[in-house]
Parts: structure tokens; C-alpha cells; sequence
């Protein structure tokens, strides 16, 4: 394979398995992708093969689907029409992936199941009831975190010591782990996502956080809490087929809350991690010292920018035609949100991170039915997370003397550190 | 600006709130409702509409 022969630069992750996914999605061996997918969106915008493909390396996301055609879009227009239509780009193409992990979940569901189990949840993540996580789970978190290293006053990489704990220990919180099983769990949850690596690893990983799990779901049912796990064990789902409505099984609530996972251990903290390090190379932190009403926009930009998750693949169900070229039924393709985020079509200066930048919707959440429904909690973690640095860390610059970091990555983006300094509070 | 939401193809991603939230709310079925249809500038209701991930808002230029 043709990565194998290419040394990467740099090796990130939290650990080993981390460390073996994010090499397998190019960090290291990818640093700037861009100016490959500005040629690949003008000779395009659709071009045949995976994404990893046209950067010669065997990348995951077609893994499960080899003997299919593939095809990669790299531009806003394609890819935002082709996440939208749900019809002809089926979500099945996680079967292969994360549905072996996690289980049947709405991620991979069309419609109009999707819509169906998807409608029992999407009022536990509204901007109003994500206020209330603040409170219980994400402020606390994020308060014992900075704890954590704040009073010691030395350099600290805040990628690998806050970045990367917030989403996994709010999430854990809000499913009621124990504060003292939030580490193991925090590994076990690395371990279990991603789209590479040893199978059998990886299962036994998700099998551990399903036995857990199944003890609250016991504990849940019996006297619930108000958190996400009681919600899932209230809720009835309609069967079209008898009209009526019966509770999830316990794999039901199992599948729903281990996807929650996959969005902590694998997106927000990157997305965190681009932020912090953005803020901090351009100097715009400044301006947020100034001015915390500028928060919001900086999240968005970030995300804009630096997306954690640079492309979503579909099964194709029936033949189509995506700009201009002819997709055949049964193809994979690939939206690349990174190059659809950076098209000059739709923002000027693309490649510049502005803060400043007029507010438009990006793709880093996707698009159409399958948006997201984590995207208020992600911001919410990000903004508690800037919060926090700001009130605790004055004068937060990056690390004089530590190795200049930098983002890098094909498939996921990710600073290699986030080493700062900041005066003694 | 007339703002017509469809509540039918509305899922309650609530990524119209988030992009207008002076001018969408949600209500108690999680559906956007038009709370104050000049909320927000004309931009933001713009990206709110077009963010919908199910096209369900719908704007129409007042005529005059």
C-alpha cells in the first residue's frame, strides 16, 4: 500500500490506536491538502476514485466497498446537492464501518426510518435543552479539567490535556459514568471509533462501553435521571407496519448512545484543537479577549477552515449524474466538505481564517436529513471551552519554546500539539 | 420578507435558530415557528433558510 513506503512527519494521537487511525487518514503525510483540492474542484469539480485515491494513498473510506466504483466531489454546490439528496446517496455506505462497531444506528439509516428514530431524540439536542447540558455536564467538566493543570502554572499542551477530554468527559458525564471510571472509558471510546484498525480490538473496546452502558439503561429504566439515556428509555417508536408503538430494546438505546462516541473521540476535540491553535498563530485571541460576543463567529470559521472531518461518503442507489459526470447505481461517493468549505465560489479569501468573516453555513456538519444532531452540543463545548481559557489563562500564547505545531491530516484534521504559555492568574 | 416554514419537511434541527435566533424558534413538538419575522438582518434569515436541512423554509420578497 502506498502509504506504507511514505514516512509521516509527525505521529498525533491519544493513543496507540488513536495514533494507528489518524496515520491510516494521512496526519503526518498530508499537512496541507488544499491546493490539491483547488485543482481537483477546477479540473472537476467530480473526479473518479476516493479522495484518498487521488492523493495516492489507500485510505479507509472505500475499505468495505472495494469491488465498487468510486467518486470524490470537491466542490460546494456538488457536494452540498449530493448530501441532500437522501435518496440517491444512501447512508447504508456506514455499514461497513462504524455500523459494525457501534450497531444499527440512525447514522446509517434512510429514510423514512431515519426520520422516525431520529425525531425520538432531536428534541434532547435544541439549542434550549443543550443550555441545560451546559449546566449539568459540559461547565462542570470543563471547570475540573482546567483544574486539572491550571494551578501548576507551567506550559501545557492543551490539545492532548483539554481538547481532547471535554467531548468524551461531557458525554460520559451525561451517561452517568462515574468520575472515577472517566479515563478508562475516555480509552475505551478512542479505541472503539473509526473506520481503521483491528476489528476484533476495536468490538471488544465497544462491547466493554456496551456492558457498562447496559447496567445504566438497567438503572435508567428503573428511575430516570433527566439525561440522554433516560430520554432513550421513555420514548416510544411508532412500528408503520402494526401502528403501534412500543419502547426501545436495550440495543436500540445501546446503538444511539454508542454513536455518541465516535462524534466526541473523533471530532469535536480536533475541531477544539484547530480553534485553539487558529486563534493563537493569527492572534485573534485578542480580539476575543476584547470581545466574547465574537466567540460564536470564531467557532464557525474554525469549523469552516479547519473541519475535523473532511469528507462523507454515500452509497449510490440508483444511477445519477453529479456534475456533469455519470454515477453509476451501487458507486461510493465521496463529499469532500474540506474543498466545499474552501470553494472561492462562496467565500472570497478562502484560504485565510477571519474571525471577522460574515456568517454563512458551512458543510462541517453536513448537510440534508443527516445534519449533524450533535452540532449545538459541539458548539456549546467549544464555547465553554474558550470561555474557560480566557477567564483561567490570561495572556495564553502559544509556547516560545516548544516544537511549532501544526495541523495535519487528509481525512481528519488535527493539530500535533496546542503548547502554550500564560501568565500566573 | 414573508417567511413560510413547511412543518411537514421540518425535523427540528433548529440550525435556522442557530443562524437567525431573534426571528425562529422551536416549538413544544420541536418545530420551527416564526417568532419576530424581522428578528434578525435579512442575511442571517437568508443562511437560516438555506441551511434547512430539509428546505423547509420558505422566503418570499414582500412586493411593493
Amino acid at each position: 500500500m502506498a502509504q506504507s513506503a511514505r514516512k509521516p512527519r509527525v505521529t498525533v494521537g491519544a493513543n496507540a490506536a488513536d495514533r494507528a487511525r489518524n496515520l491510516a487518514t494521512g496526519a503526518g503525510l498530508v499537512d496541507d491538502p488544499y491546493p490539491k483540492y483547488a485543482e481537483l474542484r477546477e479540473t472537476g469539480p467530480v473526479h473518479e476514485g476516493s479522495i484518498s485515491g487521488v492523493f495516492d494513498m489507500e485510505g479507509p473510506e472505500s475499505q468495505g466497498w472495494r469491488d465498487r466504483r468510486n467518486f470524490s466531489l470537491y466542490d460546494w454546490k456538488t457536494v452540498d446537492a449530493m448530501l441532500r439528496d437522501n435518496e440517491t446517496y444512501s447512508s447504508s455506505w456506514y455499514e461497513a464501518s462504524l455500523g459494525a462497531v457501534v450497531g444499527f444506528s440512525i447514522l446509517q439509516m434512510d429514510e423514512p426510518e431515519h426520520r422516525r428514530y431520529r425525531s425520538l431524540v432531536q428534541p434532547a439536542f435544541t439549542r434550549l435543552n443543550i443550555e441545560d447540558w451546559r449546566k449539568r455536564w459540559i461547565q462542570p467538566a470543563v471547570d475540573a479539567i482546567v483544574d486539572g493543570f491550571v494551578e501548576r502554572g507551567e506550559p501545557v499542551d492543551i490539545y492532548a490535556e483539554l481538547c481532547a477530554k471535554v467531548p468524551v468527559y461531557t458525554i460520559a458525564s451525561s451517561f452517568g459514568v462515574a468520575a472515577e471510571d472517566v479515563p478508562h472509558f475516555h480509552e475505551l471510546a478512542v479505541t472503539s471509533v473509526g473506520v481503521i484498525g483491528d476489528p476484533a480490538g476495536r468490538i471488544r473496546a465497544s462491547n466493554e462501553i456496551a456492558d457498562y452502558l447496559r447496567g445504566i439503561i438497567a438503572d435508567r429504566r428503573h428511575s430516570g435521571t433527566g439525561d440522554l439515556i433516560s430520554v432513550l428509555c421513555t420514548v416510544e417508536i411508532d412500528d408503520p407496519d402494526s401502528g403501534e408503538s412500543h419502547h426501545l430494546s436495550d440495543d436500540e438505546i445501546l446503538a444511539f448512545a454508542r454513536i455518541m462516541l465516535p462524534a466526541g473521540a473523533g471530532t469535536t476535540y480536533r475541531g477544539l484543537g484547530c480553534l485553539f491553535l487558529g486563534l493563537l498563530e493569527t492572534g485573534q485571541i485578542d480580539q476575543l479577549r476584547e470581545d466574547r460576543s465574537l466567540i460564536d463567529a470564531a467557532i464557525e470559521e474554525s469549523l469552516r477552515w479547519e473541519q475535523p472531518l473532511t469528507s462523507i461518503s454515500r452509497l449510490s442507489t440508483r444511477d445519477s449524474e453529479l456534475g456533469g459526470v455519470k454515477i453509476p447505481a451501487g458507486s461510493v461517493v465521496h463529499g469532500c466538505v474540506a474543498a466545499a468549505n474552501r470553494d472561492p465560489a462562496r467565500w472570497d479569501d478562502p484560504d485565510t481564517f477571519d474571525i471577522r468573516r460574515p456568517l454563512q453555513p458551512h458543510a462541517s456538519f453536513g448537510s440534508g436529513p443527516h445534519l449533524c444532531i450533535g452540532m449545538h452540543l459541539a458548539r456549546t463545548e467549544m464555547r465553554c471551552a474558550i470561555n474557560a481559557v480566557l477567564d483561567r489563562m490570561p495572556g495564553l500564547r502559544l509556547d516560545p519554546d516548544a516544537d511549532k505545531p501544526w495541523i495535519t491530516g487528509l481525512l481528519f484534521r488535527t493539530p500535533t500539539a496546542v503548547p502554550v504559555v500564560f501568565d500566573a492568574p | 420578507m414573508k417567511i413560510h416554514i413547511d412543518r411537514e419537511l421540518c425535523m427540528g434541527s433548529g440550525s435556522c435558530q442557530f443562524f437567525a435566533p431573534h426571528t425562529f424558534d422551536l416549538d413544544a413538538e420541536c418545530k420551527a415557528v416564526v417568532s419576530n419575522p424581522e428578528g434578525d438582518p435579512s442575511t442571517a434569515i437568508q443562511s437560516a433558510a438555506s441551511s434547512c436541512p430539509t428546505r423547509a423554509i420558505e422566503l418570499v420578497e414582500a412586493d411593493g
